[in-house]
């Protein structure tokens, strides 16, 4: 598992916000969650159609003005909502109908092939040779 | 060293000691910790209050790779 840091755009503030970001080679798109990304005050740019586990997906698409190792990148992204349940651990008397740690979109971002091909050839092989 | 170059070098130390929290890292060490995951929004609030230097956060959560993303 790789996780690096990068920054978000906070619109409403007007300043850079530091991420944890898990790097998802098998996710095209990066992610964000729903309420992180009202919260930065990202404006959507149209919707995804997915087909996923046999049923149509519609997801919100966001463009995400991010920042890597000094490097100004302006990357495509998914806006996803997490139920609030699922962003905490699970309780010890709640029934297990879902994985027992807290949804990873609750605190970090992904990052995804619409980052990751953006990067230079000497930061691809820093991110993946270590 | 740089904050996310130290929780890597010192992952699984912190993983023992810090189970189930989320912790802002900064010269080369722990500066906070918080119980469970964290806003990131909330988490850089309380860095910029809180760091001289650059910062990083990480969660460290018993096990997480039951989520298939």
């Amino acid at each position: 598992m790789i996780l690096i840091d990068v920054d978000l755009w906070n619109a409403v503030k007007k300043e850079f916000e530091l991420f944890e970001a898990l790097v998802d080679t098998g996710s095209s798109y990066c992610v964000i969650e729903k309420s992180i990304a009202n919260a930065l005050g990202l404006e959507l740019d149209g919707i995804l159609h997915l087909w996923q586990m046999g049923e149509p997906l519609n997801v919100p698409l966001a463009k995400l003005r991010c920042r890597y190792k000094g490097e100004e990148y302006m990357i495509e992204g998914l806006v996803v909502e997490i139920k609030d349940s699922y962003k905490r651990p699970m309780l010890p008397e709640e029934e297990c109908t879902r994985p027992e740690s807290p949804h990873p979109l609750t605190n970090r971002v992904i990052i995804g092939n619409t980052f990751i091909d953006k990067l230079s050839e000497e930061e691809y092989t820093k991110l993946f040779g270590r | 060293m740089e904050p996310r170059e130290w929780v890597n070098k010192h992952i699984k130390e912190l993983r023992h000691k810090f189970i189930g929290k989320t912790v802002i890292v900064s010269e080369n060490k722990v500066i906070k910790t918080f119980d469970g995951p964290v806003n990131p929004l909330k988490i850089n609030e309380v860095a910029r209050k809180i760091c001289k230097e650059k910062w990083c956060y990480t969660y460290l959560p018993e096990s997480e790779e039951e989520y298939l993303l």
